[in-house]
């Protein structure tokens, strides 16, 4: 902190400030370290990542996902919370140096709720009739069985009116009772035909899938908005539990005109066809790859050939697969990576956004991680930011006692603005952090040859316009 | 001439951008404190398994697996290391007509005061040999190549496919013991002096078996990795095994009833055991998983063993030479364990932090572009990381160290500072993969028979 001042002396306190340097270095000289670095922590970034701005958000493990909105007018960004704070934050981005938390939700009598709390959050959009659109903010909570609302899966925020957050309520509550547990993940998808579907995890061996504006409609019963479940292959890994999948992702591919639906979860990654949601395909998958008996993120490059595969746990990297020889038939599933990726082989990465030809990676103790995969055989490191400022191995130890000694702290989520490049990082430990990184300023997928699909959703025409189809959805 | 001609070779070398002798993309050299003593390749991609050093530096001499179309051994002079040459090549008979690996694993022993051999086999299931699990030699006679003699061959006519591994154990009850890893859900106890006198089905005296796993990754064979030794705190002789859903230890000090002691089980990413290599205290192993990207990782069987916790799910470090590739096995000399780091060759490092394991050394003994390995026995060369070094061991008289690399055949190596290893020099006891065959697993607290 000392140093920071120094950095930031006006020219009139420079004699002073040599002054404190002097000292400072005298305290080198006795640490044995820099000082404000802490020993074996970390510390800062690759000079082509700039730091716009930082909110903590109360300290060890009360971060979890976070969720940015991509239109410019709308600089929002939501930021799961969890312990003591269950819930989730509203940031106002408009000025992105200086971003506010302007609004925090908590679930009633938070002190009897057991779990984690909230967990991942989605945004999305719906055209009303009269010709305006709605914005809502769905969050995924966990709670423990023994306490309230352990049925409760999320809550549907209506966040419209934003920068009022007098506005902001809560719209929907949805329980899945014959799962009890909560939602861990979801995905918000405009699909093909035009219906707004949430994707959620449960503890049983299924996705639901939730038509949203059904949702709205019956914002007390979401049974009634249930229209399809995606299931998870048979499988004898028993890693995740009665939970099937962990997480997954839903991209429209304009060549093959499907809706796909990438699963991981127990027993590796699932590509299934929704483009009738209602009656999901499984078109292939990576099953048996050594080292993976549990998928926990599966994201296609945009052409979606190439995968950017997570499996969360310690020592195990970014593994990308080729998915071509299951997709024509040439085999049955995969079950060889063609490249990998880590940050430091020690740790473990956590999320990512796949960007092509980058991969923006929420990397646990490695903070921002952003990797270009143009060659998936070997993919490099372009940049780099520690946001975690953490000790290694001191991190989740699960629930109740949360502190621990594993490798699963720091930066948990990521998302990127296509308009403008910015990059949100929520990190369990510290916070929020906004970025910016050297010669990304936005991101298209016709600008890179690709078909325009990324996780986020073009919420007015549909994933058939956007990337490339004429059809404009309803 | 000469060096015009070598000021040409240089530009050429230049032009095509890579130093003269160094091929771009593979990984050459060593560490300077890993000193090549020599090197004699041994056929090429894929002929060369296991490697064995006699300890007794009485008789210098090394044996190596051979696989494929040599499947067999060699035997090794090492009378004058720098000048290591081969003394014997043995092929099985109609050696066209046996499928699979063929020569995987050496071990040698000590049994009435001769010396024997044993060479595991892996032929393929439905075909010649197929029982087969290993073949023993007396080998007494070395250096006279004429007095090798076949002297028995074990058969595993239930678990057809051969071995994996192959252990030779001076048990604390006298009996010199050959643990097999067949292809079953066991590892097989011979009693190597019956083996020897020709006694048959009846040599087999235990059967090690591995608990039931529920990874279906594992598949459906036993274990992979061996390793047995004495642990004088608990007066008892320890199994290690490495295999299907993880690692498991045993009291083996009744071999005819084995005693699960602890296992590692359930730890991320380890969904079977590859190799197994405890520290001479028993008190942390280093296990490899074999598969790419993953790397040695060292548990701590502490709670495991003082009966804390029922399993070991977490390790407490670990160590790669590089994570794009995958390590073999490890040979403990505590501090120091000398790994086979398959495309990384020679890996020396130091565990006496096993929490925070240091490479202190390496020699890259395969010479072969990264992704390039081994496929299956029917068309070896693939893609994997499979390829370099397979096996190193470590003469504990004089530290002596071999590795038998799958691709370029034999070395021997020399670590600077390291001139021998002794348990006692570390306050640990004496227990390595060296057997003391004359005083046994006790000494030299009590002389067994």
């Amino acid at each position: 902190m000392r140093l920071l001042e120094v950095r930031s002396a006006s020219v009139a306190g420079i004699a002073a400030a040599m002054m404190l340097g002097a000292a400072a270095t005298t305290v080198v000289a006795q640490q044995d370290y820099a000082p404000g670095v802490l020993p074996g922590v970390k510390h800062a970034g690759s000079g082509n990542i700039h730091v716009l701005g930082h909110i903590p958000l109360g300290g060890f493990f009360r971060v979890m996902d976070n969720e940015m909105e991509q239109e410019l007018s709308r600089p929002y960004v939501y930021v799961a919370q969890s312990r003591d704070r269950q819930g989730f934050s509203i940031i106002d981005i408009k000025d992105v140096e200086h971003p506010k938390k302007i609004y925090s939700w908590v679930i009633d009598n938070p002190e009897l709720h057991g779990g984690t709390g909230g967990m991942d959050g989605k945004y999305f959009k719906i055209k009303s009739k009269t010709g305006g659109a709605k914005y809502y903010y769905v969050q995924s909570l966990q709670f423990g069985g023994s306490g309230p609302d352990a049925d409760l899966g999320a809550v549907v925020a209506d966040v419209t009116g934003l920068p009022d957050t007098s506005k902001v309520k809560i719209v929907a509550r949805i329980k899945h009772p014959e799962s009890p547990g909560g939602f861990h993940n979801m995905f918000a998808y405009k699909h093909s035909d035009g219906r707004v579907l949430l994707f959620a995890t449960a503890t049983h061996p299924y996705a639901l899938v939730y038509d949203m504006e059904k949702v709205l409609a019956n914002p007390t019963d979401a049974s009634k908005a249930l229209i399809g479940q995606v299931p998870i292959p048979e499988n004898e890994s028993t890693r995740l539990g009665n939970s099937g999948y962990h997480d997954f992702q839903v991209f429209y591919d304009s060549k093959t005109r499907q809706d796909k639906f990438y699963g991981a979860g127990r027993g590796g990654y699932f590509l299934y066809d929704v483009s009738k949601p209602e009656t999901p395909k499984l078109i292939t998958s990576i099953v048996g790859a050594s080292g993976i008996t549990g998928g926990h993120t599966f994201t296609p490059v945009p052409n979606q050939d190439v995968v950017v595969t997570e499996a969360e746990y310690q020592f195990a990297p970014l593994r990308l697969f080729d998915l071509t020889p299951g997709i024509t038939g040439k085999a049955q599933t995969v079950n060889r990576p063609i490249g990998a990726w880590t940050a430091d082989w020690h740790d473990l990465s956590h999320n990512h956004e796949v960007k092509w030809p980058f991969v923006f990676v929420s990397g646990y103790e490695d903070g921002l991680q952003v990797f270009n995969l143009v060659d998936p055989k070997n993919p490099q490191t372009v940049g780099w930011y520690y946001t975690c400022e953490c000790k290694h191995e001191g991190g989740f130890g699960g629930v109740p006692a949360w502190e621990g000694n594993s490798v699963m702290q720091g930066a948990f989520g990521i998302k990127v603005r296509d308009a403008d490049g910015l990059i949100t990082i929520s990190d369990s430990n510290t916070g929020f952090w906004l970025f910016k990184m050297d010669g990304f300023t936005s991101w298209k997928g016709e600008d890179w040859g690709m078909p325009n699909v990324s996780s986020s959703q073009d919420w007015d025409r549909g994933p058939v316009v956007a990337t490339g189809g004429a059809k404009l959805v309803p | 001439m000469m060096l015009r001609l070598s000021l040409l070779a240089l530009l050429g070398a230049r032009a095509l951008g890579a130093q003269p002798g160094v091929l771009p993309n593979v990984k050459s050299g060593g560490s300077p404190n890993v000193r090549v003593v020599s090197h004699i390749p041994l056929g090429g991609f894929f002929k060369v398994g296991d490697v064995a050093l006699e300890q007794d530096v009485r008789r210098p001499f090394a044996y190596v697996a051979q696989s494929l179309d040599q499947a067999g051994f060699v035997a090794i002079d090492l009378r004058v290391p720098e000048h290591a040459t081969v003394l014997r090549r043995w092929r099985i008979e109609r050696a066209d007509q046996h499928q699979g690996l063929g020569g995987v694993t050496v071990r040698y022993f000590q049994s009435g005061g001769r010396t024997f051999l044993v060479l595991g086999t892996q032929f393929a299931r439905g075909t010649l040999d197929a029982d087969l699990a290993a073949i023993v030699f007396d080998v007494t006679g070395l250096p006279d190549t004429a007095s090798i003699r076949e002297v028995a061959r074990i058969r595993a006519p239930d678990m057809p496919g051969g071995v994996r591994d192959l252990f030779t154990y001076k048990h604390s009850s006298g009996r010199p013991l050959l643990i097999a890893a067949v292809r079953g859900a066991q590892a097989n106890v011979y009693d190597l002096d019956a083996v020897v006198g020709g006694q048959g089905a009846a040599a087999l005296v235990g059967r090690v078996p591995i608990p039931a796993s529920g990874a279906a990754a594992a598949g459906d064979d036993g274990y992979d990795g061996i390793f047995a030794g004495y642990d004088p705190a608990a007066s008892q002789d320890k199994f290690y095994g490495a295999g299907r859903g993880g690692y498991f230890i045993y009291d083996i000090s009744r071999v005819e009833s084995p005693l699960l002691l602890t296992s590692v089980v359930g730890a991320a990413g380890v969904t079977r055991g590859g190799s197994i290599a405890p520290t001479p205290d028993g008190r942390y192993i280093v296990g490899s998983t074999g598969y790419q990207y993953s790397p040695l990782r060292l548990f701590d069987l502490g709670p495991g063993l003082a009966g804390k916790s029922q399993t070991i799910s977490r390790p407490v470090g670990a160590w790669t030479a590089d994570w794009h590739d995958a390590a073999r096995a490890a040979e403990v000399r505590w501090p120091l364990a000398f790994v086979s780091s398959m495309e990384d060759g020679l890996q020396v490092i130091n565990v006496v932090d096993p929490s925070n394991p240091v490479t202190v050394g390496w020699h890259f003994t395969c010479l072969c572009a990264h992704e390039t390995g081994f496929d299956s026995a029917e068309r070896p060369q693939g893609t994997s990381v499979v390829n370099g070094a397979i096996a190193v061991d470590v003469r504990n008289a004089d530290g002596l160290i071999a590795v038998s690399d799958a691709s370029t055949g034999f070395w021997l190596f020399r670590l600077d500072g390291f001139g021998g290893w002794r348990g006692a020099d570390w306050s640990m006891p004496d227990v390595s993969r060296a057997q003391d065959w004359s005083r046994g697993a006790i000494a030299p607290k009590s002389l067994v028979p």
